[in-house]
């Protein structure tokens, strides 16, 4: 379990925190998104699940483990792996297999163990055959699957991303979404930052964030219901909720809390149903 | 900048390309350290050598030829200066100036120039035929007597490593603000050594910013992934095998040679 207590963060003592008495609890498995504008805090926040900063005020604690405490340090970077949003400023080997042996040799992992551990990560994000490729030959879709392969090795029980989907095409998009949702699938905790409330309809909860603080934290239909009722600067309602608004506003029964296309269709379909047999 | 892949790795399937890293470092050094001392029957004989080595590494001339393409200014340079600048009998000389040039300039400039091109041509041998990860570990592996003295030859390698990783990426990078400034309808083809200067400034300070503002969330990224001081392991353990051996008895057998025949010639 993550737990987050009174946090507050500052990057210098003279400037305004990042974070505010920021209170949070994330059970294992579980999969979490943080939406929020840019400045609200979301990467800061995801820093402090790997030990990378330290909160100012407050404790953040990893399965029982404080981040304060510097020589647990590598054990909490095994258990929460990290992929940030850039992929470039993260891949360090020289090729694929190099970037993906990382974590392990800095873990001082046998040779013998550390190719067939690589070969699995990569088959793990369906990057098998890649092995000997230079980073920079890979799409950039590519690039973040090595990146998440080089993180899957430690076999973390959470994995925190930062905008994952930032910078790909649709294909990537959809490539790198269904590995989140296989992951989480097999149990790990995610912890997914990003501006699209729509990529994140299958997550168990959606906490918004807003000037280093929490603003609503619920179910995505109960997000969505929230981004709905209120302007929101920076931040977007999603686009089959607007459309369900706009066809509520026509005259349709509809909800508009849906975020997902499928529950758009669904609700679409059993509407005109109902009018169907009213008829 | 265009010219970044200079003796990078792309080295057909040959012997050399298989001999331990390390062996290869151990003989571009000891080549190194023949060739400046050497006299005229001593180049010639390093030169035969290394003609060898390129047949046996059947590395193409044109890689060979792009290696040596962004030092042949400096040659030149270095030809006219000792052209210029040694005393002798004169060829050629211009009434009320100072400019001689003699025959022992015309051979001290050919024999430097020589020594500089074979010398550039090993390390470009190196490169081509080794991948980086293998000279960045075999690095690590050359320099850890010196962990007893407290150098932190693991950091020195791996700073090594992703200066040879960003190579490509801060290329791209140059590229792309250099496409973005033409787009914006800047001339960069400047004429005028000034304007070349003025214009690589313009784009290299923000690429290093760049540079900067990369090394922290790499330094992020790095730490995340558990990289502290401490044990380590490596995906590429070198191991010698008879091959190796065999060539590193070559070289010194070369390098015994060749001191000889450098101790007869005097």
């Amino acid at each position: 379990m993550i737990i987050f207590k009174d946090v507050t963060y500052q990057y210098g003592e003279k400037t305004p925190p990042v974070l505010e008495d920021l209170d949070l609890i994330i059970p294992e498995g579980q999969y979490v998104a943080l939406i929020g504008p840019n400045g609200c805090g979301k990467t800061t926040l995801i820093k402090h699940l790997n030990a990378l900063l330290i909160p100012s005020r407050g404790g953040v604690s990893i399965d029982d483990m404080d981040t304060r405490e510097a020589a647990r340090h590598r054990d909490i970077r095994c258990r929460v792996g990290m992929v940030f949003q850039n992929p470039d400023h993260q891949i360090v080997g020289m090729s694929v297999e190099e970037d993906v042996a990382f974590a392990l040799e800095n873990l001082a992992v046998p040779l013998r163990e550390l190719t067939p551990l690589v070969r699995k990560a990569l088959a793990r994000v369906g990057m098998e055959g890649f092995e000997k490729r230079a980073p920079f030959t890979l799409s950039g879709g590519e690039k973040r699957l090595a990146s998440l392969a080089g993180v899957l090795i430690m076999n973390p029980r959470y994995l925190a991303l930062d905008e994952p989907t930032a910078y790909l095409d649709p294909a990537g998009r959809r490539r790198i979404l269904g590995m989140i949702g296989q992951l989480h699938l097999e149990g790990m905790g995610i912890i997914h930052v990003t501006h699209d409330i729509g990529e994140v309809a299958d997550a168990d909860r959606i906490i918004v964030m807003e000037l280093g603080r929490i603003i609503m934290d619920g179910t995505p239909a109960a997000v969505c219901a929230f981004l709905m009722s209120r302007d929101n600067p920076g931040l977007e309602a999603p686009a089959m909720a607007a459309l369900m608004a706009k066809l509520k506003e026509s005259g349709w029964d509809l909800p508009t809390n849906v975020i997902s296309l499928e529950a758009a269709h669904r609700e679409i379909h059993s509407c005109l149903t109902r009018l169907a047999k009213a008829r | 900048m265009q010219n970044l892949d200079f003796g990078q790795f792309n080295s057909p399937p040959s012997p050399l390309r298989h001999i331990d890293p390390r062996v290869k470092i151990l003989t571009v050094v000891v080549l190194s350290i023949l060739i400046f001392p050497a006299t005229p029957g001593v180049i010639v004989m390093i030169s035969l050598f290394m003609g060898l080595v390129i047949l046996i590494s059947r590395v193409r001339m044109q890689d060979l030829g792009r290696a040596l393409q962004p030092i042949a200014v400096f040659a030149v340079l270095l030809f006219l200066m000792h052209l210029f600048f040694t005393e002798g009998r004169d060829i050629f000389s211009i009434p009320l100036l100072p400019v001689h040039i003699t025959y022992e300039g015309l051979e001290n400039g050919f024999f430097v120039v020589w020594q500089f091109a074979a010398l550039v041509t090993a390390a470009a041998l190196l490169t081509i035929t080794t991948p980086p990860s293998a000279l960045v570990a075999a690095l690590e592996k050359l320099l850890r007597p010196l962990k007893m003295m407290r150098v932190p030859t693991q950091d020195l390698a791996v700073m090594v490593s992703m200066a040879l990783r960003f190579v490509p990426t801060f290329s791209e990078e140059y590229n792309r603000m250099k496409t973005a400034r033409l787009a914006r309808g800047e001339d960069l083809r400047g004429k005028g050594l000034f304007r070349k200067v003025k214009t690589a400034i313009s784009i290299v300070v923000p690429l290093i910013l760049s540079a900067f503002r990369r090394a922290d969330d790499l330094a992020a990224a790095m730490e995340a992934r558990g990289y502290a001081r401490g044990p380590r392991t490596t995906l590429r353990e070198l191991r010698m095998t008879g091959r190796d051996f065999a060539a590193l008895a070559v070289t010194a057998s070369f390098a015994g040679l060749t001191i000889m025949i450098r101790c007869r010639d005097f």
